[in-house]
């Protein structure tokens, strides 16, 4: 049988999607290192065993993949509240660019800091439905739940970010959260 | 269905953003949010942490590592491939080389195996009658030359069994009788 894949197809891929995973593995297991590897480990999933359907279901399977075993890492690995890599990576992010950029990079920060407090569980539906971009049957898949559940548990999570970036902005004495959504939406 | 209020809006938020509303439902919905500049707000929010969920995600610096990581993953692929053999041709290996010592080893038994020995001379066939003239035509051992052959010939000198007298006298050592 034809192999699938052959290399420039994969170097095609990696670059269509390597910056994409490891932005959904980090999102969930919080650690940058750890999202790369599992992005490797789905591109070299793909090479050897890609999904029958071929490559229109490529996109959503790497997604699913690095879901999955961003979710076991998360579950194997008792985080930090904070890792250190994320004060020094973040200032060198804010040092190296214009100051539109810096402003916003702040505010991301927030965010950051934001995700870090939330629960794994809130954390993972939401990465799960704005970064993932799975359906309700998908996210009630991957979690194992109920499909009626899902719905529910996203308003939670999407309630309980705002109340933590409501702190957030209380403590900066920031405006609402809704003041720089716009420019994150035409970013 | 009844026109909704804020508590009904709040129950359907995400069904509202993910549009995973029924027609009816979210017609109701969208009454009540033109009327409802709260929930409006509330709507906008839920939709701007998606927002800021995924630009977060985005923030991931990876630039620098684009090419290791590439490489990490075709030294695991195309060229670790390359590199590794094939299980099947590896196993087609092993059964050929089991296959070679299997044949080797027959043939070697097949050399050590004594020439079948030609039975005694058959003196009933099977149903146990005499042995016929047509019987022994058909029995390539009936010359028993086999037998013949392994007949051991008397020797010139003849082993005597008669007992020698002398064999039962004691032995006389030196110093036995004194």
């Amino acid at each position: 049988m034809a192999k699938a894949l052959n290399e420039s197809k994969l170097r095609e891929w990696m670059t269509r999607m390597r910056p994409g995973l490891i932005a959904l593995g980090y999102s969930i297991c919080r650690d940058q290192h750890a999202a790369e590897d599992i992005a490797q480990e789905a591109f070299v999933k793909l090479w050897r065993s890609p999904p029958d359907a071929g490559e229109v279901a490529y996109t959503s399977w790497l997604r699913r993949v690095v879901t999955n075993m961003s979710i076991n890492a998360l579950q194997r690995t008792k985080r930090p509240s904070q890792l250190p890599e994320h004060s020094s990576d973040a200032a060198l992010r804010s040092d190296r660019r214009p100051d539109h950029r810096r402003e916003m990079d702040e505010d991301l920060n927030r965010v950051q800091a934001a995700m870090d407090r939330l629960e794994d569980g809130k954390r993972v539906i939401l990465v799960l439905r704005a970064v993932a971009q799975l359906s309700y049957e998908e996210i009630a898949e991957t979690l194992n739940v109920p499909r009626g559940t899902v719905m529910s548990r996203l308003s939670r999570a999407r309630e309980a970010l705002s109340k933590e970036l409501q702190l957030d902005a209380a403590n900066v004495e920031s405006d609402s959260i809704v003041f720089d959504i716009r420019k994150y939406k035409n970013a | 269905m009844r026109a909704m209020d804020c508590t009904d809006i709040k129950a359907l938020l995400s069904g509202l953003i993910d549009d995973r509303l029924d027609a009816e439902t979210r017609h109701y919905a969208e009454r009540h949010l033109a009327e409802c500049e709260t929930c409006r707000a509330m709507i906008d929010e839920a939709e701007a942490i998606d927002a800021l969920v995924l630009a977060e995600a985005n923030i991931v610096d990876d630039a620098a590592s684009a090419e290791a990581f590439e490489a990490a993953v075709l030294s695991r692929t195309v060229y670790g491939e390359a590199r590794r053999p094939n299980r099947w041709t590896s196993l087609a290996g092993w059964i050929a080389a089991a296959a070679a010592l299997a044949f080797a080893g027959s043939i070697w038994v097949m050399d050590r195996r004594p020439e079948i020995p030609p039975a005694t001379t058959v003196q009933a066939n099977s149903s146990g009658g005499a042995v016929s003239d047509d019987d022994r035509q058909h029995d390539p051992y009936s010359d028993n030359s086999y037998l013949r052959s392994r007949v051991r010939q008397p020797s010139a000198q003849p082993v005597s069994l008669q007992r020698d007298e002398s064999d039962l006298d004691a032995p006389e050592y030196e110093g036995f009788n004194s």
